[in-house]
């Protein structure tokens, strides 16, 4: 029996900017928003399901994406995400709060290698 | 592809589900994939489906927690909804009554003529004959005794004048039918020697 791969969390609060991101290359359902995060991210970073589908059914709500079923590649039928104009602007709103967030935990670790002993 | 399809068996891919049904056959389709990759990784199928459901992890939770997000949006367009058609009904009753009271205003005011003209029918039947005031809109029977034209009828104008054939117009509203007649001799006397008017106010 294979050994169950690990799963390194998300960082908190990223899931919602990750997902919206990952849909800005077009409608997707659910399984192939984990995979691509997943190749993009080059294995480092690995959706649990259990958080993605609650997450991607809140972001409906809040207009963020719009949900359409239809026939995936393999002919089932798939429901599928796609980002909608609020959704874009949340996510231009999220990757700058990120971009501040990562600039400042950069600066804080070359500080740290800087530091004068 | 193997035929066995993990937690697929609650959903039939028909018409659109329900919100409930539509999570579970939206996990359901997740989940084959996920067995697909572990058959793929060289798993049998019962091994890859148990393998996809650990990886996945508890189903009904999952769908509770989409669920509540589902409920909330139902619940405010319901409320949407129902103000909605309050107002709309509140609208429809005012626009109602304020319909009735404009039909009920004009149906008064119908009948305050009408009584109004009765009155004035009666009047005038009551009234001697010489006596009757002549009325803009009036109908007047014009008879000339000395043209050869024949009896006219005619109606007192909006300004209250009446048109004598031959002779032209005569100012007589307000006048009594007999001072009406006597003007109209009196004008035609200016033409005619032997003039002669009469009218008969109908």
């Amino acid at each position: 029996m294979p050994r169950k791969r690990k799963k390194p969390d998300l960082l908190p609060g990223t899931l919602d900017m990750l997902v919206l991101k990952t849909l800005t290359t077009g409608p997707l359902h659910g399984y192939a928003i984990v995979r691509r995060i997943q190749e993009r991210s080059k294995d480092v970073l690995q959706v649990e399901e259990g958080s993605l589908y609650p997450a991607l059914h809140r972001m409906h709500e809040q207009g963020w994406i719009d949900a359409e079923w239809g026939l995936s590649e393999s002919n089932r039928r798939a429901k599928y995400y796609s980002l909608t104009r609020a959704g874009r602007k949340q996510l231009r709103q999220e990757v700058a709060e990120w971009e501040v967030l990562s600039s400042a935990v950069a600066q804080v670790l070359r500080l740290a290698e800087g530091a004068p002993s | 592809m193997s035929s066995e399809t993990p937690l697929a068996a609650t959903h039939a891919f028909g018409d659109e589900p329900d919100p409930p049904d539509d999570v579970r056959a939206e996990i359901a389709f997740h989940l084959e994939l996920l067995a697909e990759d572990h058959r793929a990784r060289g798993l049998d199928p019962e091994a890859a489906r148990r393998a996809a459901e650990a990886d996945f992890g508890d189903p009904e939770e999952i769908i509770r927690q989409c669920q509540r997000f589902h409920g909330r949006k139902h619940a405010m367009l319901q409320k949407f909804h129902v103000a909605f058609s309050v107002v709309m009904l509140i609208a429809l009753a005012v626009l109602t009554l304020q319909n009735r009271a404009l039909v009920a205003r004009s149906e008064a005011a119908m009948a305050r003529s009408m009584d109004s003209m009765s009155m004035l029918s009666e009047l005038r039947q009551r009234t001697p004959v010489d006596e009757i005031v002549i009325a803009v809109g009036d109908e007047v029977e014009i008879r000339e005794a000395f043209s050869n034209f024949d009896p006219v009828r005619a109606r007192v104008a909006r300004d209250g004048k009446l048109l004598l054939p031959g002779i032209g117009w005569l100012h007589v509203a307000g006048l009594t039918r007999a001072e009406a007649e006597k003007r109209a001799t009196d004008r035609c006397t200016e033409y005619y020697q032997e003039a002669r008017v009469f009218l008969v106010v109908e």
